[in-house]
């Protein structure tokens, strides 16, 4: 357990006073006012960041918005997905971005055993025993991981380059991520708008016992989303290796942030995942380069405090998935 | 009628009378005093103190006084708390930061944390209640509670940031090794003072059981608006809820900071020590008086003697750790506790009595 | 002349409740308008209505589960409404739910000692009071039992001891009888009147038309959210008014 923690570098201390808060936001704002260049170049940082932040999330939604449960393990099904893709592209040698739809294959198959396993079990069992168990599944699954891979930090070896666009420097493997999640999110968007099962699914998500009214076969639609969320974590996993060294324990900070774009975004909601993944991404990268230290992921908690004080079901409110 | 039924009817006798909870605390708690002793008898060669450590005894009795601690919020009044260790965290550095920085006796350190927990408690608790948050949305909230002090902490200077405390010397502040320092040289004498905690708390759980506070505190768990109906204040009594628990996690976070040499962001405000402050009570049974010491009395020294046993591959021992909270949850969905009744239960259906249905 | 004066010098007792110029909106549905009624010390009030008439409405709003959008209702001459339920609770008023909401995993006689605790913080003294209301409704032998185990009808009658173990001057009971067997209609009717015997006054809603004209003093009639008549039963049931709004819309099986 004393591993769970991705462990935060010390830092270097920083000096008192109320200085320290206040004399960023004036920077950030002298820097508005001048019309910096650093500004475009964080704001397509925190697109790029914000995006896959967003994929993350979409999973998690989808599992939050149908089935109401929280789904813990989602955080290491990233992991999971970071570590097929890596798996297949050093081992077997097949290109990465291959290897992001066979994390998607894997993931849905892993998501569903897990789903059967631990999760329907207790479907209609208090909250708080469902949050346990799919802890219980993340503790199995990020140990399983260190054991056969060992904790160092792995890395795709991947050498995209960048481009720069109008003196904005954009790092490829990120930029094809965001292409990935954009791609994804369109898709799954359809899948759930056009297709029978799809229908079916929102149809779950609005109202579960109207759905086992009117002839949905609820458990069974229940595993698919179980499926379909973890494979989409699978596909956000496989992205984020792209661009981005990981170790098992990698998932936990991923999924605090999913946690916020959901509630952000609002409960089952595509857009709001992707607003809300943009608001975290950009929070991080402007709040890393004005705010000493991980202050940013300070903003991020009162956000989202204040997000569930206020408008707990999110800015893009009302379920539709 | 069989041995078995004269045995509970002679129970059921013993329940009744109005001295029976003083008798099992004392049966109980002079149990766990013994303990120490009991785990070093030699038993055919083996002794428990082989695998059952006086640490591990320390740190399940840490975990049993911070699982009956969060039971008086989230057991009793139903207000699920995945935050707790944000009480902890402060209580921990509380603690230090007067202790290293002011040279405050930590005794008198934890009180002033543990009022400090109490008010974040009801700051937490005013929120989330006023604007109505429940079930997810309730634990994300405190969730997040916990997580924001996480980061508060680690970016702060003045509490050392993600570097933490080291704890001092009891000359450091003026003090010899003892029990005015909450410093010893040995662990026996940090098992009792834990175990004195977790007296306290479960002394202080009992009296709110049996008041109307704890009446109050069922009714709102159970049905909010029907207590309201026949007078309950649910709002008032569920921020006292928050409070006296948050109180009493923080005092563990300072014993936790007393008996291990540092503390850090990311071990007291830890993600996963949110799980493992409530987890005895939730695996014991939530709501009731024996649940959090049994749950805990289950689940810390399944974790450590795994830890212990494993260690030639790391990770197994959580491997082990997180099938055993699945197979709890999936179980015994309503805590240990509950066992007798269940097997009293099923042995009643075995047999073909029929006086239970009867009635 | 049915719709008579509230104030009626024919009604005995002192004014207890008044309701005055009551309104409840709803995002758009104007679910309550202008009502008024009062109710005097040691009355039974029935209050009929068509479905959706606005009945529960009412009773939530001056049970205080929601503030009423315009009126205001008082209590012994003490505003009331805007208060949250377990104020209105603490000034003498208690009711009971359409749908029985026992506290399931608390014992029947510690769902009566929550009500009873409005009086005493003293565990013991709760516990008379509430093993007396339990007595009294006939549910003492089942004192121990755990309250989710209990039938429909026995949840009824716990719901009315743990309402009166607050000793309210004045109890709001929504359909209590619905459900119930005729032997434990006649049973609820009897345990009314020994309510009203003690001082209590009882506003109650009901479905069982034969039931309510026979125990109640006056009957208030609502229809779409109006007060459209209050009188004696006998009268009420000629008012033109009142049997129009009946016709079609109530049900002659409750």
């Amino acid at each position: 357990m004393r591993h769970l923690v991705t462990s935060v570098a010390p830092l270097p201390l920083q000096g008192g006073g109320l200085g320290r808060f206040i004399d960023p936001f004036a920077q950030f704002l002298t820097d508005v006012a001048n019309m910096e260049p650093v500004l475009l170049q964080l704001l397509a940082f925190g697109l790029l960041l914000g995006g896959v932040y967003a994929l993350t999330a979409l999973g998690l939604t989808m599992i939050f918005g149908v089935m109401d449960v929280i789904n813990f393990a989602h955080g290491v099904f990233l992991v999971v997905g970071m570590y097929t893709v890596w798996l297949v592209s050093t081992t077997v040698g097949i290109s990465p971005f291959v290897g992001i739809p066979i994390a998607a294959v894997v993931l849905f198959v892993l998501g569903i055993g897990v789903h059967i396993l631990t999760v329907e079990p207790i479907i209609e069992a208090p909250q708080q025993n469902q949050l346990i168990a799919t802890l219980g599944v993340l503790l199995i699954i990020q140990s399983a991981i260190e054991i056969i891979f060992t904790p160092d930090p792995q890395q795709v070896e991947l050498s995209l380059g960048s481009v720069q666009v109008g003196g904005v420097f954009i790092p490829l493997g990120q930029f094809y991520a965001l292409l990935i999640a954009l791609g994804t999110m369109l898709g799954v968007r359809a899948f759930l708008n056009r297709t029978d099962l799809g229908r079916k699914i929102r149809g779950t998500a609005d109202n579960r016992d109207g759905a086992r009214y009117v002839g949905i076969n609820v458990p069974q639609i229940n595993y698919l989303t179980f499926g379909i969320g973890a494979a989409l974590a699978g596909v956000a996993g496989g992205s984020i290796a792209l661009f981005q060294r990981f170790d098992p324990f990698t998932g936990e900070t991923y999924l605090i942030n999913a946690f916020v774009i959901v509630i952000l975004g609002g409960l089952g909601s595509f857009p709001g995942a992707f607003v809300g993944g943009l608001i975290v991404g950009m929070i991080q990268v402007f709040g890393g380069y004005y705010l000493p230290g991980t202050t940013s992921q300070v903003l991020i908690f009162l956000l989202f405090i204040g997000t569930l004080l206020v408008k707990p079901e999110g800015l893009f409110g009302g379920a539709n998935a | 009628m069989s041995t078995l039924d004269s045995v509970r009817e002679s129970y059921q006798t013993f329940d009744d009378q109005r001295f029976a909870p003083l008798v099992k605390g004392v049966v109980l708690f002079t149990l766990l005093a013994a303990l120490p002793f009991i785990i070093e008898i030699d038993v055919a060669g083996m002794e428990l103190a082989a695998t059952l450590s006086l640490k591990v005894l320390i740190l399940t009795v840490i975990y049993a006084y911070t699982a009956q601690s969060w039971n008086i919020m989230s057991g009793y009044t139903g207000q699920f708390s995945f935050g707790h260790a944000a009480f902890f965290g402060i209580g921990a550095y509380a603690t230090q930061k007067l202790l290293v920085d002011f040279a405050i006796n930590p005794w008198l350190g934890m009180l002033v944390a543990g009022i400090i927990a109490a008010l974040y408690g009801l700051l937490i608790g005013a929120l989330s209640f006023r604007f109505n948050l429940k079930g997810h949305y309730f634990a994300l909230a405190t969730l997040a509670f916990a997580e924001l002090l996480r980061f508060v902490v680690t970016n702060m200077s003045e509490l050392r940031g993600a570097n933490g405390y080291f704890k001092p010397f009891p000359r450091d502040y003026g003090a010899e090794y003892g029990l005015v320092a909450f410093q010893f040289q040995n662990d026996l004498p940090y098992y009792y003072v834990i175990l004195g905690f977790l007296l306290v708390v479960t002394v202080i759980s009992w009296a709110i059981k049996n008041s109307w506070v704890g009446l109050y505190f069922f009714a709102i768990r159970e049905d909010e608006r029907a207590a309201a109906s026949v007078g309950v204040p649910s709002f008032r009594y569920k921020l006292i809820g928050v409070a006296v628990s948050a109180f009493f996690t923080a005092l563990g976070g300072a014993y936790w900071s007393m008996y291990f040499n540092t503390i850090r962001p990311d071990t007291v405000f830890a993600l996963f020590k949110n799980v493992e402050l409530l987890l005895p009570a939730v695996v014991g049974g939530p709501g009731t008086l024996i649940g959090p010491i049994v749950g805990s009395f289950i689940v810390t020294p399944v974790s450590e003697v795994a830890r212990t046993t494993f260690t030639n591959i790391n990770g197994l021992d959580r491997i082990i750790y997180g099938a055993f909270l699945v197979a709890i949850v999936i179980y015994s969905p309503r805590g240990v506790v509950s066992w007798p009744s269940r097997a009293r239960a099923l042995w009643n259906r075995v047999r073909g009595d029929t006086e239970v249905s009867e009635r | 002349m049915t719709n008579m004066d509230h104030q009626s010098p024919e009604r005995d007792g002192e004014t207890l409740l008044t309701v005055e110029g009551v309104g409840k909106r709803f995002s758009g549905l104007q679910a309550l308008q202008d009502v008024d009624m009062t109710v005097n010390s040691g009355e039974i009030i029935g209050l009929i209505g068509p479905n959706g008439a606005g009945k529960t409405t009412l009773f939530n709003c001056i049970s205080g589960a929601f503030p009423p959008t315009s009126g205001t209702v008082t209590l012994e001459g003490n505003v009331i409404s805007g208060l949250p339920a377990h104020k209105v609770a603490r000034a003498g008023l208690a009711r009971t739910f359409q749908i029985t909401r026992p506290l399931e995993e608390l014992t029947v006689v510690e769902n009566a000692m929550v009500g009873a605790h409005i009086h005493t913080r003293r565990r013991q003294e709760a516990r008379e009071i509430a093993l007396e209301n339990l007595e009294f409704v006939g549910l003492s032998d089942r004192a121990e039992e755990e309250a989710g185990e209990l039938t429909v009808g026995a949840q009824k009658r716990l719901e009315l001891a743990r309402a009166i173990s607050t000793r309210p001057k004045i109890l709001l009971l929504d359909e209590i009888m619905a459900g119930l067997t005729p032997q434990e209609s006649n049973q609820m009717l009897g345990l009314f009147r020994q309510l009203r015997e003690r001082g209590t006054s009882l506003l109650i809603i009901e479905h069982d038309m034969k039931a309510i004209m026979n125990i109640s003093d006056y009957v208030k009639v609502l229809d779409q959210g109006q007060g459209i008549a209050f009188g004696k039963p006998n009268e009420v049931v000629e008012d033109d008014r009142v049997i129009e709004a009946y016709i079609g819309g109530f049900d002659v099986d409750a």
